[in-house]
């Protein structure tokens, strides 16, 4: 690649765009699947249970 | 189908994802490098755009992923309303921001190719706009799941959007037939084969095969993720019943 190019700054822009947008959207989801995944344990260890049919009905 | 219904079952889910996250994970890791050194490095630059060609191989592996995604999500509704599947709603919910983000990347370095190109970041094309269009499609199918505190209530009205906004996703595919637009018309999908050379057309395959993998590692992340929520939510429901 001819870092001298014309409009190389369009290609760089496009390449550095993309790649934080991705890494933005990786990392949100990570984030919040770590903190349901906490949250999740911390009800677990406090003995909650999730609630039955038979009592989502009353 | 008894197969596929044993993974109707979150439980039987988790155990899936968990296997193939890892896997998922590094082939898209593996694909990510060799695609961005084949467009990078090795496609050559091309006789009229020059190196300018080498936008192709993160715009057009985006617009692949945003149509492929709401494709995913207009299926899943679908299962959702006919065959009431435990994780169809979930799946279309989790693969929408996903899809948003490939529709923003591939409308943005579109404008960003289009400038040097044409001359100009947008026109009120036939594929442009109705890819602007699959990006406010996007937009609104998220925007029920955050108005519509009841998440039954919430999943029945998505799904009919994301049935109905699938419409749109063969006008996007067939704009450039159907109407004379700035946009180039197809090149790879033809019936006649694509009229690409292989040197510009593996990088960008490589590339479009390493959007589709960063999806469904995305995916079914994002899955585990809503499936634990809702147990959460109904945990927090119980807790709340005690008191």
């Amino acid at each position: 690649m001819d870092l001298n190019a014309p409009h190389m700054n369009f290609i760089l822009a496009c390449y550095i765009i993309s790649a934080v947008v991705l890494v933005i959207l990786t990392a949100s989801i990570v984030i919040r699947s770590r903190q349901v995944e906490k949250k999740l344990d911390r009800l677990t260890a406090a003995g909650a249970r999730r609630r039955r049919k038979a009592d989502a009905g009353k | 189908m008894a197969r596929f219904e044993k993974f109707a079952n979150p439980t039987q889910f988790l155990r899936l994802q968990g296997f193939l996250q890892p896997w998922v994970t590094a082939i898209t890791i593996i694909l990510f490098v060799v695609g961005l050194y084949l467009s990078l490095f090795v496609a050559p630059a091309d006789y009229q755009q020059k190196e300018t060609v080498r936008i192709m191989f993160v715009h057009v592996p985006a617009a692949w992923a945003g149509l492929m995604v709401y494709t995913v999500m207009a299926l899943s509704s679908a299962v959702a309303i006919i065959f009431r599947h435990p994780l169809a709603d979930v799946a279309a919910k989790s693969a929408a921001p996903i899809g948003l983000a490939f529709t923003f990347l591939s409308l943005v370095t579109g404008a960003l190719w289009g400038k040097p190109m044409w001359g100009t970041y947008w026109v009120w094309d036939a594929r442009l706009t109705s890819m602007f269009v699959l990006f406010l499609l996007y937009l609104g199918y998220m925007a029920i799941w955050q108005a519509i505190e009841d998440p039954h209530r919430a999943a029945r009205i998505s799904s009919i959007v994301a049935l109905v906004g699938f419409i749109n996703v063969p006008i996007i595919k067939f704009s450039v037939d159907w109407w004379n637009t700035l946009h180039q018309p197809a090149s790879v999908f033809k019936m006649n084969g694509p009229a690409i050379s292989p040197s510009i057309l593996i990088p960008l395959l490589v590339m479009g095969a390493a959007y589709s993998f960063l999806f469904l590692a995305l995916h079914l992340l994002a899955l585990k993720t809503e499936v634990n929520a809702r147990k959460l939510r109904q945990m927090q429901l119980a807790e709340a019943g005690k008191v």
